[in-house]
């Protein structure tokens, strides 16, 4: 059930909703915890029922490897456990890529399986590792099977994240409070979610069809003229961004409306001035997921041997190149490799990954030696930020061609088109092109979801205060006059959606 | 071990670390204070406070450490344990 279409606004949702609140009602919460369960299954098993067993199966196995690990950690158990459940992932997503290889390099005719991808299997697996490890490492006590099964299942975040940790959502299931309705809450995850959903369905979906022909172009070996490759490559990851933050606002506001805080997934990406800042605002919670798990025990390993050897160990300011490639350009490229990988079985999705890879390290590598370069003064570095901006944004966009291209040829086809080297393709109109220069706008000009509602509070570095105070009757408050915004951005993106199929989101591929 | 021991041994840690002679480890100090205390120094510090104070750190404590002052009274419980 995809949260655009009319069954889930006009059916799902609002009977999930009253079950939820009605049985919250009663003095065991537990009722209600069950019912968002069983919701969340039914949700999930609308659109095939055939995925649902293996999510089942998922479930039950790590619930009780969880409990296991709990009365006594193990490493062993520990290790059993990943390995399975990477063993399911690498099976349904991988196992068609992997024969392909071998017949590749060896000439052999092993018929290619076609495997059906389980709904949303990466995002649960990735969820139910970082839990087996919280299990191992004593962080949390015995869980109760109903709380486990709404964590894992949470129809919001289920399909395609936020990743989300135990400690984040089981001790807000724990505490009477959040069964409550809280009218606040309701509002703005209401609001939350309408932008989400403006962001799918009024930009993400007016966003497609302009970047789509030059993915056609390139199918039938034909590369764009430069501005055409170049409008497509930046509408293509304008609409990336609109289709997945629209996905995460959505699952935010959903739920708070079921008085449940998940965290944010995106924090304005695209304002990064460096790959490393965008690595930091872009998917947040996968980032972080594969920081803990992949990228600091790969360095802390690495770190620990050269230091109880003697041999000299990476420091920003006496910088030397062994130490920089064996302790940082590895574990980033290893890490970056493999979020690759994560996102699809395909050489394209590897090369983007490793192009992230090769980014980061060059970034680190830049940072790192700026320490002897003679500092930019202030005005001129001020003038330098949007360049910095824009340079980080164009990086960014080239990798996404990758991510798009069904195929590695087809993708460096493309580049061919953005290095100027082509010259097919139609005419550009002036109103996509206002479409286009719309999303920039967006994305650069404007503060994002959560800032505009006030929500941002958690880990802010950089807090808008300033801007808030001078644009105080912008910014969301529960008022008539945002309320009538919010149902006027509502009304627009209901009738289009009425007015058309709903697509999919493109993370849901994952 | 005292708050004190610890904080003079994560000083000059931190000064090792981002070669800066004047860092002092205070409670509130945290990433968002050193422009280059990014993912990778941070592992650094960990890496180096496990040997100094022989103790190690499990992935989850360090994801919710906020400042100084947290990673002090961190290391303060694993001596005391």
């Amino acid at each position: 059930m995809l949260f655009h279409s009319p069954e889930f606004l006009f059916a799902f949702l609002p009977l999930a909703l009253l079950g939820y609140y009605l049985l919250g009602r009663l003095p065991n919460k537990l009722w209600a915890v069950g019912w968002l369960a069983a919701a969340s299954l039914f949700f999930y098993g609308w659109g095939n029922v055939a995925f649902l067993p293996m999510l089942l199966i998922s479930l039950g196995l790590n619930y009780l490897l969880g409990i296991m690990l709990v009365e006594k950690p193990r490493p062993w158990l520990l290790l059993a456990g990943v390995a399975a459940n990477l063993a399911a992932i690498g099976f349904f997503k991988y196992a068609g890529f992997l024969v392909e290889i071998l017949n590749a390099l060896t000439a052999a005719d092993v018929p290619v399986p076609h495997i059906l991808l389980p709904l949303a299997i990466s995002f649960y697996t990735f969820q139910q590792i970082a839990y087996l490890v919280d299990c191992h490492e004593g962080r949390i006590g015995r869980p109760n099977p109903v709380r486990y099964a709404m964590f894992i299942t949470f129809f919001p975040q289920l399909i395609a994240g936020p990743i989300v940790h135990y400690r984040e959502i089981v001790p807000q299931i724990e505490r009477d409070e959040t069964f409550r309705i809280d009218q606040a809450k309701l509002v703005l995850g209401f609001t939350v979610f309408c932008f989400g959903l403006f962001k799918k369905i009024g930009m993400a979906d007016t966003l497609a069809p302009l970047a789509q022909p030059l993915w056609d172009l390139a199918a039938g070996g034909e590369a764009a003229y430069l501005a055409f490759a170049w409008r497509g490559a930046v509408a293509f990851a304008l609409q990336l961004y609109f289709d997945f933050s629209g996905y995460s606002d959505m699952a935010i506001g959903l739920g708070l409306m079921f008085g449940i805080l998940l965290p944010f997934n995106f924090d304005s990406p695209y304002k990064s001035q460096t790959i490393i800042e965008f690595w930091s605002r872009w998917h947040i919670t996968l980032t972080r997921f594969l920081t803990a798990y992949l990228y600091n025990p790969i360095t802390k390993t690495v770190m620990r041997r050269r230091m109880e050897r003697g041999q000299p160990v990476w420091t920003p300011r006496k910088p030397q190149l062994l130490p920089f490639l064996v302790m940082l350009a590895f574990p980033t490229l290893v890490t970056m490799g493999l979020a690759g990988v994560w996102h699809g079985a395909g050489w394209q999705f590897i090369v983007f990954g490793l192009l992230h890879g090769a980014m980061l390290v060059a970034n680190h590598g830049w940072r790192a030696t700026s320490a002897g370069r003679a500092r930019i003064p202030a005005p001129l570095s001020w003038l330098l930020s949007p360049v910095k901006v824009l340079v980080t944004f164009l990086a960014v966009t080239v990798s996404f061609v990758f991510f798009k291209s069904p195929t590695l040829t087809d993708a460096m086809t493309v580049v061919r088109g953005l290095v100027g080297m082509g010259e097919h393709g139609g005419y550009l109109y002036f109103g996509d092109t206002v479409v286009v220069l719309f999303g920039l706008f967006i994305i650069w000009a404007l503060p994002n979801t959560q800032e505009w509602v006030g929500l941002k509070a958690h880990s802010a570095p950089k807090a808008p205060a300033r801007e808030r105070a001078r644009f105080a009757a912008f910014y969301w408050k529960p008022s008539p006059m945002h309320g009538l915004m919010v149902g006027a951005v509502l009304c627009i993106t209901l009738l289009r959606i009425f007015g058309s199929p709903p697509a999919e989101f493109l993370y849901f591929a994952f | 071990m005292t708050d004190p021991e610890i904080y003079d041994g994560l000083t000059s840690i931190l000064r090792q670390v981002f070669d800066d002679p004047e860092l002092v480890a205070t409670p509130d100090l945290s990433a968002h204070d050193v422009a280059e205390w990014d993912s990778f120094n941070h592992i650094n510090i960990v890496v180096a406070s496990e040997m100094r104070f022989g103790v190690s750190f499990k992935s989850s404590e360090l994801e919710d450490l906020k400042n100084v002052g947290d990673f002090v009274a961190l290391i303060r419980d694993k001596k005391a344990a």
